[in-house]
């Protein structure tokens, strides 16, 4: 099943992939923070962070609101939802698929009943999308 | 904070009551898979597979929302304990960027098998290893920030 439109997807998949991206993001948490106070634990030149913050930027995971000659940046969560969607429609797809794998070896097998229902793994796949403030 | 974690790694796992090389042979030909890939609504009109490591696969579906092919190669074929493979949406510009990996392991439970999927979505194959950690690890901590 093709999931639905999700056109930053590529581009944060990308941005996460630097781990000096991800600690960025880490770092900026649900506060608002400048440039220069972001660079300083990464002991990384200004025009370098900058560099990073543009590709967080460009990719969706960051929004930018300027004052004056000042630069505040804050973590944009939407392309993260659209990656937990992707996995999402995977899910709907593969329980959908064996389901019709238990008919499959039920035909094969002649045992009907040939599935358990789905177990739910606690950790880190319920499908709730966080809310978005 | 909200404690709901986020992070783009799926799990499933399923009982089935049938002999534990009966279950892994519903993975080795395409004939057979076939006949039960795919949620009821989909339904494959072509493909192949070379089931063997490094072979690769493909599967043309036609789904409510149009005809797509998914198609990757296998990275591991363990009889009858594991299949490994990858997957990507070919025909879909949202999602055709992204690489993911697919794995079947298959536990013989005396008349029962019991079957893990995991699938994990991931930038590149090459990056998996390196980043797999921060990556699921930074899904969580940002998802608890976004609630």
């Amino acid at each position: 099943m093709p999931p639905s439109p999700a056109p930053d997807l590529d581009a944060a998949f990308a941005a996460l992939a630097d781990p000096t991206r991800r600690s960025i993001l880490e770092s900026l948490g649900t506060r608002e923070a400048g440039v220069t106070e972001l660079a300083a634990p990464h002991q990384m030149s200004l025009p370098a962070i900058s560099k990073h913050l543009r590709v967080l930027e460009l990719a969706g995971l960051i929004s930018r609101r300027i004052v004056g000659r000042q630069h505040f940046l804050r973590v944009n969560p939407d392309p993260l939802v659209l990656a937990q969607q992707w996995i999402e429609h995977q899910r709907v797809f593969w329980e959908g698929s064996l389901d019709r794998l238990a008919e499959h070896l039920e035909r094969v097998t002649g045992t009907p009943g040939s599935s358990t229902p789905s177990t739910p793994v606690p950790q880190k796949t319920k499908s709730t999308n966080p809310p978005q403030s | 904070m909200n404690s709901s974690p986020l992070t783009a790694i799926l799990e499933i796992v399923r009982t089935f009551k049938a002999p534990h090389q009966t279950v892994f042979d519903a993975f080795s030909s395409f004939e057979v898979m076939k006949s039960w890939m795919g949620p009821e609504a989909c339904k494959v009109q072509g493909g192949s597979l070379d089931f063997r490591p490094g072979g690769e696969y493909h599967f043309d579906m036609k789904t409510p929302m149009g005809e797509t092919t998914v198609a990757g190669h296998y990275t591991e074929i363990t009889p009858p304990e594991k299949i490994a493979f990858t997957w990507r949406w070919l025909d879909d510009p949202d999602w055709a960027p992204v690489d993911s990996l697919v794995v079947f392991e298959f536990n013989d439970l005396g008349d029962l098998t019991e079957l893990r999927l995991r699938h994990t979505g991931f930038p590149s194959l090459e990056s998996r290893d390196n980043h797999q950690q921060g990556w699921s690890g930074s899904l969580d901590k940002l998802e608890t920030l976004s609630a």
